[in-house]
């Protein structure tokens, strides 16, 4: 269960406010009554809408919407937070192709990341690919695992990634992009997400997760890209 | 309902003892004001009674109306939906609308924006909200008219009541007048016209026709009636009306700053008029209704006016409502409503105990209750600008 | 006896697109709009941005400066529009005793600009409840009471007669004429000047039709946002104005060979009873108030030769109204033109009202109908003939004029050419 900003009752509350409606006849148990079979004509909702647009400072279109427990979903929907957001990124001196290659070769993440155990390929066609990742068990020897599903565009450098299994997420969204500068290739993560809100972590708390192991992982990407660069421009000498 | 009485029995007996109803502003804070006693009906914002439905979209003014209504429809015994809808009709008189509400809003609006005006605001305010929202409550679709003429407006809605039943456009009307204008913008507006008594003391502070009269005191509150057919209520078992609205008279003032402008005729034709249009001779009146402006111009031009239809001290002449205050659109429906109840019970009530009159004026101004066989009486309605407006009222029983 | 009949001899305008009647006619006629982006107040932080505003200078109009002072515009207008309609009708008024020159006058939110531009001194732009009462405009108080408006024009006309004021929203000019048409039925004035005024082109009166989103928020393009009939309206566009119509008693202006454009032949005012600004679809009321209308003046529904309609361009009016046409015209609703002028000169409350019985008497007079303009598209679901962007020259002889308002009231008023009407009172 989502904890919403405006609670139904609290919105309730708003509508005999604005309307007049006795409170105790605004709740009912019968999901089938519109506004108008509670005694609401289209005057009174606007002064609803009105007080709710002033109180929260968001604007409403309840157009088409005709039982208040759709308004008051409405109403919730504008008032969530912003999703959280991370954003990391590192400059690692290798040719653009290979750190593309290296790092959208899935089915490799757990010789290249250190958190993955396995990387399980359920599907590929052209850039799209979804797979399973399983990290390495907890401490309390619990194995966490998901779906994710990943569209990967070579030409613009960027990839779009989005959990298909939330897992405690409601969701979470994956944008990277890589451009080429003077230092080598530039890589960024985007990470958007909110947490559920029984999930172990809070937005907050895994914000600090993911920008701390960020690092960690990014840390290590460069140092094995980077290795792997320098390894083939030694073959290429050797040549 | 008035400052002084809530119903008519509460009212009747207050005016008849010559209860008082004015007192300081109590709905906020007036100290910087230049009119320190007003009548107040409650003493807080909110009238009970009223259906919070109603409550949410309407001003003051008009929860007057619908409270007034409920009592009038059921001393009537009407059941509305009895009738063909379209016999049944709304006039009602307002002279300055939704005032409270008004405010509220244009305040919102400046100091927060346009998106803080609620959506009540377009149907609270204007002058015809009253009628409207009776009409919907009550299920009339018959005509419906809204009579906007400052004090003498309220005579204007009942005469045009009147004739609504004398043409067969309906056979019912709800009418009469409220008026809410102690909200603060519109208390200061009134100041503006400078006929306001500036007295702090109730006691003292509205004096119509005496040598201190120096002003009105603004009161709120008002009365609807409910007007029918003769036949038609005879018909539907009513056995003593209260009586009959018999006459109608209405002119105006020569402009300002012309011949005669602050003169006594155009009154006395109205007079004339109403007379005329009832049937009735100079003599036959029993009691007179006064305006009383509490102002010496306008008291002096009333009394003229009196004298010159009446003879000096030719006619008994009251105005109770110095005890409750000038309720513009809602003052004329009360003295008819006063008018009628003096019919029915035979007694004058008086102006009350502290107006003496100036005997230069020549008024017989009633000051204590005064029995007297009275089956005519005259009520007088004068609105800011110039309206005159004289009515009528007769007893149906001999 | 023969009953007494009220007929209009003369006609005062004051409308947006030009002072005076020509410059509304040639308006109408030409099937211009005068509709734009508001300039009276800035209007930036509103929903609908857009009204017909009246090019006025009270000044060059004749007011003097104390008049401009103590006048709040809509004053302004109707003493102008008063004074133009007793020139028109060859001015009776010193031939006429004063006790029998009669006032009746109509407005929605009387001198609501003035009331809000004091209010704001007074109260520190909104921020006090409790104004500041000390030093308040010496002429609020006539802006408080809208009978001010009615006194100002009893006092420029010398009226001494009665003098009515009403108010029943935006059916008030047609039922401030109806009403004075009744002075001189009842024989209590044998002159009255009619009409109704308004001048809501302020920050208040813009609010509370934004706040229920019943004017057309199509601030991109206000020449063609007022729309009235067509598929793509949406919502009225405000207006002021005011028009005042010379009544007299037919015989007198017979006898003194006056002009007479058209006669009052019926009216009737009904109300729905059922939301103060909703309207049933079926316009059942509207359609009782037409066939009370067309009764009075003993005429039938084929005799109809044009309906001006309420038009104002919402939604729900626009179809409510066509039902009560369809439904009290019968089978001759499909042949009648019926327009709008509102999509000319937008919708002015109360004053429009008279507005359309003046655009009614000169259609009479000329034998021309104005159009409906911006009608491009007529909408499918109403399907009348709303005589689309062009006049039509046709005889006019009997017209009814429609009118819709908050607070449920329905009015119908039936006016015939000259001699034309059979009207018993």
């Amino acid at each position: 269960m989502t904890a919403a900003p405006l609670d139904y009752e609290e919105f309730l509350t708003i509508v005999a406010a604005c309307t007049g409606v006795p409170l105790e006849s605004l709740r009912t148990d019968d999901p089938t009554l519109t506004i108008d079979d509670l005694g609401v004509d289209s005057l009174g909702l606007i002064n609803v809408l009105t007080e709710v647009e002033n109180r929260y400072d968001i604007r409403l279109d309840a157009e088409g919407l005709t039982r208040f427990p759709e308004i008051c979903a409405l109403i919730n929907e504008q008032l969530r937070p912003a999703p959280a957001r991370t954003e990391n990124s590192v400059v690692i001196d290798a040719p653009f192709d290979l750190l593309w290659d290296m790092t959208n070769d899935v089915a490799n993440w757990p010789n290249l990341f250190s958190e993955y155990a396995t990387a399980e390929i359920l599907d590929q066609h052209g850039d799209t690919v979804r797979f399973r990742l399983a990290l390495h068990p907890d401490d309390d020897g619990k194995v966490w695992s998901w779906v994710s599903e990943r569209v990967m565009d070579r030409g613009n450098g960027t990839v779009r990634a989005h959990r298909v299994e939330t897992g405690p997420f409601e969701f979470m969204d994956i944008h990277w992009a890589y451009v080429q500068i003077d230092a080598g290739v530039s890589m960024r993560w985007v990470q958007e997400f909110r947490m559920k809100p029984d999930a172990p972590l809070d937005d907050t708390g895994m914000t600090h997760r993911i920008n701390a192991n960020s690092k960690v992982q990014m840390a290590l990407i460069k140092e094995r890209v980077e290795a792997a660069a320098r390894a083939n421009a030694a073959t290429a000498v050797a040549r | 309902m008035a400052p002084n009485g809530l119903g008519t029995k509460e009212f009747w007996a207050a005016v008849l003892e010559g209860r008082s109803g004015l007192g300081p502003v109590t709905h906020f804070a007036a100290d910087g004001f230049p009119v320190r006693t007003v009548g107040e009906v409650f003493a807080d914002d909110t009238l009970p009674g009223v259906d919070p439905r109603l409550a949410v979209q309407t001003d003051r003014w008009s929860q007057f109306a619908l409270l007034a209504t409920e009592e009038a429809l059921a001393d009537a015994g009407v059941r509305p939906q009895e009738f063909s809808p379209y016999d049944l009709a709304v006039i009602t008189a307002s002279s300055s609308g939704g005032n409270a509400f008004g405010q509220r809003e244009i305040a919102a609006l400046w100091s927060k924006g346009p998106r803080h005006v609620g959506p009540y605001q377009s149907i609270a305010w204007f002058y015809a909200a009253t009628t409207g929202q009776l009409s919907i409550r009550h299920g009339m679709k018959g005509p419906c008219g809204v009579s906007v003429a400052e004090q003498a407006g309220g005579l204007d809605a009942i005469a045009q009541a009147r004739r609504a039943l004398l043409h067969g456009d309906a056979a019912l009307v709800l009418t009469g007048g409220t008026e809410a204008p102690l909200s603060p913008y519109a208390l200061a507006c009134q100041t503006a016209s400078g006929r306001l008594s500036r007295s702090a003391d109730p006691e003292r502070a509205y004096l119509p026709f005496d040598a201190a009269a120096h002003g009105h005191v603004p009161g709120e509150g008002g009365a609807i009636l409910v007007l029918e057919d003769e036949e038609g209520a005879r018909a539907r078992g009513v056995e003593a009306p209260y009586g009959e609205i018999a006459g109608h008279g209405a002119t105006f003032d020569p402009a300002p700053g012309t011949p005669g402008a602050s003169s006594s005729g155009a009154l006395s034709r109205a007079v004339r008029l109403a007379l005329a249009d009832a049937g009735v001779r100079p003599e036959e009146v029993d009691v007179v209704f006064a305006d009383a402006a509490g102002t010496p111009e306008l008291d002096r031009a009333e009394a003229d006016s009196l004298s010159e239809v009446f003879g000096p001290f030719g006619v008994p002449v009251t105005a109770p409502k110095a005890r409750y205050g000038r309720l513009y659109a809602g003052g004329a429906p009360l003295d008819v409503v006063t008018a009628l109840l003096s019919l029915q019970e035979q007694v004058i009530p008086p102006t009350g105990p502290g107006t003496v009159a100036d005997a230069g004026y020549g008024v017989d101004l009633v000051a204590e209750p005064r029995a007297a066989r009275l089956r005519t009486a005259l009520v007088i309605a004068r609105g800011h600008g110039g309206f005159n407006s004289a009515l009528v009222v007769r007893s149906l029983t001999q | 006896m023969t009953p007494r009949k009220a007929v209009v001899t003369g006609i005062g305008v004051m409308a947006p697109g030009g002072v005076g009647t020509k410059a509304f006619w040639q308006l109408l006629t030409d099937g211009r709009t005068a509709t734009r982006a508001i300039s009276h107040f800035d209007a930036s932080a509103f929903r609908s941005r857009i009204a017909a505003e009246c090019d006025f200078d009270p000044a060059a109009a004749g007011l003097t400066p104390e008049e401009i002072l103590r006048m709040d515009r809509a004053a302004q207008f109707v003493v102008v529009a008063a004074r133009e309609a007793l020139a028109d009708s060859g001015a009776p008024a010193d031939q006429v005793e004063p006790h029998r020159i009669g006032v009746s006058i109509g407005s929605a939110v009387g001198s609501t600009t003035m009331l809000e531009q004091q209010y704001v001194q007074v109260s520190d732009r909104g921020g006090n409840w409790v104004v500041d009462a000390s030093n308040v405009y010496p002429h609020l108080y006539g802006a408080l009471v809208p009978s001010t408006l009615a006194a100002e024009v009893a006092w420029t006309a010398g009226a001494q007669g009665p003098v009515r004021m009403g108010s029943t929203g935006c059916t008030s000019g047609l039922d401030s004429v109806a009403q004075g048409a009744q002075l001189i039925e009842d024989g209590l004035a044998d002159v009255v000047l009619a009409g109704a005024t308004d001048a809501p082109i302020s920050p208040i009166t813009v609010a509370c039709f934004d706040a229920i989103r019943a004017t057309s928020p199509n601030n991109e393009d206000p020449e063609h946002a007022s729309r009235p009939f067509d598929r793509d309206r949406d919502g009225f566009v405000l207006g002021e104005g005011a028009a005042v119509l010379v009544l007299e008693d037919e015989e007198s202006a017979r006898r003194r060979g006056a002009r007479i454009y058209c006669e009052v032949a019926g009216y009737a005012q009904r109300s729905n009873a059922f939301h103060m600004t909703g309207l049933r679809p079926d316009g059942k009321e509207l359609a009782e108030a037409v066939r009370v209308a067309l009764d009075r003046a003993r005429l039938p529904a084929d005799a109809v030769d044009y309906v001006n309609a309420h038009g104002s361009g919402t939604r729900q009016n626009d179809k409510h109204e066509t039902a009560a046409v369809k439904v009290s015209l019968g089978d001759h609703a499909h042949r009648v033109p019926m327009s709008s002028i509102k999509s000319m000169v937008g919708h002015s409350l109360g004053a429009i009202g008279a507005l359309e019985v003046a655009a009614c008497a000169l259609a009479i007079d000329r034998n021309t109908i104005p159009p409906t303009a911006n009608l491009h598209h007529t909408d499918p679901e109403l399907g009348l003939d709303y005589v689309p962007l062009t006049a039509r020259e046709q005889r006019t002889d009997t017209v009814l004029s429609v009118g819709s308002g908050f607070g449920g009231f329905q009015t119908a008023m039936v006016l015939t050419a000259p001699g034309k009407g059979t009207y018993r009172g």
